[in-house]
């Protein structure tokens, strides 16, 4: 018994020894050399495709976004003989000529893509044809699902994931992330396990828009809408926050697919806010009238004489559209006069205005986070002669961004601090968190908050009757703007005898500016005043921005009140002319001629009643009275100041 | 001790030799077997991934502003409310 268990335990003994000695010598020995050797033959490095983060609006919702794919290539000397069969087939599945395919696949290079960026489904209807010398790789596609929803902003990426242009250029270190690698052991059947740790995407970063998507749609909307009926050959509209800056909307016709921006013209793709400068027209004269006020070098009541129509400056003659006698410097702006705003500009004086002017932003970059941004054109003040600053003075002779019109503008409803607009407010990572936030930046105090307030008041007037911009009313709300209608340049020198600009600029609500809008027409054919192609145009996005936004508006606004043209802003505070009563009744006290107390209804009842005409100011119920004389009709009319909180 | 004895802790020991070796050889392939399972799983998990953007990138497409405003005015005669049809809550 014990012999036969010698045995046994001798082999095993043995056997055990056999094993430890192969052991060792796999293991130590000979070790390195077989690792390395095994690796070779089973170890796989996975490459996984570069991403790009997604871009999202103010609201989260998705307006660029990556999407697995494939990229088809062809090895031609391995394909089969009988491939001219297939052909046909495969240009069908690839969405591909016949002759695309055909060329591709008897290419003389070794290696030729067939297509990239095909959907998975396509590339495995392509697969399952069983073609050797066909194969994909993993890539990643990038989809607008919006369209071509704000496009020139957004931009567009190539198929190596990189940005091409717009905020896809601008923020590519942000959204790009490279192509990581990670190694895998791969058995016999092809099949792998990943050994350090699996294959994941790269974190790429999101880019959060202060873009509205709802504001973008209807802006694109409204503007083709407007090009088309106006016969224009292209239009711009642009929504800003003035009181941070933040581009809500930037849209452009004619626009492009960023799906497909091959398809599209260069023309197209050109961000037009930010790269094409126009001659502002008379919008320039808002910015000019602030800087005379703020400088003291007018005053609103002064009165300007308006040569009736006609103004010689050297050898050259500034006309008006309508001859005017004496115009107070408010009227000047509300009837739009040249000849009014040239002599305001030689108040001023060319280095104040080219210093004021300036100082809104015109004749450099803005310093928006978008790429292909022009200065626009502001002539060195060496070079600026009397007629240059006669013609600057309505807008002639200077060239303008509509963002920089927008930006000039928003500072005038921020009380007259100039911000840097921006159109990404934050780049997020995969968790969330921001890690890149732009905050909104002030660049500098261009006017005084008074000054600021003075123009509001003003441009509301424009768009009251009587104004240029009456169309641009919206009920509700009180709205200050301006009309411009510019000629356009002609490259042969000079200007275009027909092309035209018609534009309009608003701030709405004008008591709490939260909307500045801009509507810009290239050469409209119907009609080519700003005030009458531009103005609608701007209200109704504005009225339907209001609303989407879910800004209430003022209780009653004055101009739909009055059923005739106001009398002039410089006219108030009297002048001597002017007869002015103050209420002294109290509330309560009723003969038809006392308002105070009423609300804006019953008071407007009191005056029909006694046939009297009110104008009312303010929301609420009625505090101040003033009688005054209308200065065109001689007519008496109340000017009712309402207040809440009555 | 008796010899007998002393044969016996030898193929007690060559036993727990073998069964530490089994145990390491079988724990090895399961360790295959799980990275299969895992790998199976993974690419399980990106297909999913995969269709969950594609349905992303409709729902977006369906919900598109432009698109719904379309189909609200076409197939129920929605409009965007009158300025006196709107009520802001305070």
């Amino acid at each position: 018994m014990a012999g036969r268990l010698r045995i046994v335990a001798g082999v095993l003994g043995v056997g055990l020894l056999v094993v430890l000695a192969r052991l060792v010598q796999l293991t130590i020995v000979e070790g390195d050399f077989l690792a390395q050797r095994a690796a070779v033959q089973h170890r796989q490095s996975v490459t996984v495709q570069p991403y790009r983060g997604a871009i999202v609006d103010r609201n989260d919702r998705l307006l660029a976004f990556s999407v697995g794919a494939q990229s088809l290539f062809v090895r031609p000397q391995k394909l089969p003989a009988d491939i001219d069969v297939t052909i046909p087939i495969m240009a069908e599945q690839l969405s591909l000529s016949v002759q695309q395919v055909n060329h591709t696949l008897h290419s003389s290079t070794p290696f030729v893509w067939l297509k990239r960026g095909v959907s998975p489904r396509e590339a495995d209807r392509v697969k399952a044809l069983g073609l050797s010398g066909i194969d994909s790789e993993e890539t990643q596609r990038r989809i607008y699902p919006q369209g071509s929803l704000a496009a020139p902003l957004l931009g567009f990426a190539d198929v190596d994931a990189r940005g091409l242009a717009g905020v896809e250029y601008a923020y590519d270190r942000y959204l790009y992330s490279k192509a990581a690698r990670t190694l895998g052991e791969r058995d016999a059947l092809g099949r792998t396990i990943f050994i350090h740790g699996s294959p994941r995407r790269p974190d790429a970063l999101q880019a959060r828009l202060t873009l509205d998507a709802k504001l973008q749609y209807l802006a694109e909307r409204e503007l083709e809408r407007a090009v088309q009926m106006s016969g224009a050959r292209a239009g711009t509209v642009l929504i800003l926050d003035p009181r941070t800056f933040a581009v809500l909307a930037l849209a452009q016709v004619p626009t492009f697919d960023p799906n497909t921006p091959g398809d599209s013209a260069p023309d197209a793709r050109r961000n037009r806010a930010i790269s094409d400068c126009y001659e502002p027209g008379s919008t320039l004269k808002a910015l000019l009238v602030a800087a005379a006020l703020d400088s003291g070098q007018v005053r609103l009541q002064d009165r300007i004489f308006c040569e009736y129509g006609g103004y010689r400056v050297g050898r050259h003659t500034v006309h008006d559209v309508h001859p005017y006698g004496d115009l107070s410097v408010g009227q000047i702006l509300i009837k739009s006069s040249n000849i009014g705003a040239a002599k305001i500009g030689q108040r001023l004086g060319k280095e104040r205005y080219y210093q004021y002017l300036q100082g809104f932003g015109l004749g450099q970059k803005t310093g928006v986070d978008l790429p292909g941004e022009s200065a626009g054109i502001l002539p060195a003040l060496r070079n600026w002669s009397r007629i240059k600053l006669v013609t600057a003075s309505f807008g002639q002779g200077v060239a303008v961004t509509p963002l920089q019109l927008a930006s000039a503008y928003a500072v005038l409803a921020n009380d007259g601090v100039l911000m840097r607009p921006y159109v990404v407010s934050e780049i997020l990572n995969a968790k969330g968190d921001v890690v890149h936030a732009n905050s909104p930046l002030r660049l500098r105090q261009v006017i005084r908050p008074e000054t600021a307030q003075q123009m509001l008041a003003l441009l509301e007037h424009v768009v009251e009757p009587g104004g240029t911009g009456w169309r641009a009313q919206i009920e509700g709300f009180r709205v200050a703007g301006k009309t411009g209608t510019s000629q356009k340049v002609d490259p042969r020198g000079g200007y275009s005898a027909t092309g035209r600009i018609a534009s309009f600029i608003g701030i709405v609500p004008a008591d709490r500016p939260q909307l500045v809008i801009l509507v810009v027409i290239d050469e409209p054919k119907t009609a080519v005043y700003g005030g009458i192609v531009a103005g609608p145009v701007f209200q109704t996005i504005a009225q339907q921005a209001l609303a989407q936004l879910g800004i209430a508006g003022s209780q009653e606004q004055p101009s739909r009140v009055l059923p005739y043209a106001p009398f002039s802003f410089g006219d108030r505070g009297g002048q001597g002319r002017i007869a002015e009563q103050q209420a002294t009744m109290l509330p309560g006290q009723r003969d038809g001629r006392n308002f105070i107390g009423l609300s804006l209804r019953e008071a407007m009842r009191t005056a029909s009643q006694s046939d009297m005409r009110v104008v009312a100011y303010g929301s609420g119920y009625v505090t101040r009275q003033v009688l005054r004389t209308d200065p065109r009709t001689e007519e008496p009319v109340y000017e009712l100041t309402l207040e809440t909180g009555w | 001790m008796r010899r007998g004895t002393v044969w016996g802790h030898y193929i007690m020991i060559a036993a727990v030799g073998l069964t530490l070796i089994l145990t390491h050889v079988w724990i090895r392939l399961r360790v295959v077997s799980v990275g299969y399972a895992l790998a199976n799983t993974r690419q399980l998990v990106h297909t999913l991934e995969e269709e969950q953007q594609a349905f992303k990138v409709e729902w977006e497409a369906i919900t598109a502003p432009g698109r719904l405003t379309q189909s609200a005015g076409k197939r129920i005669g929605l409009h965007m409310p009158r300025s006196e049809q709107i009520i802001i809550l305070p």
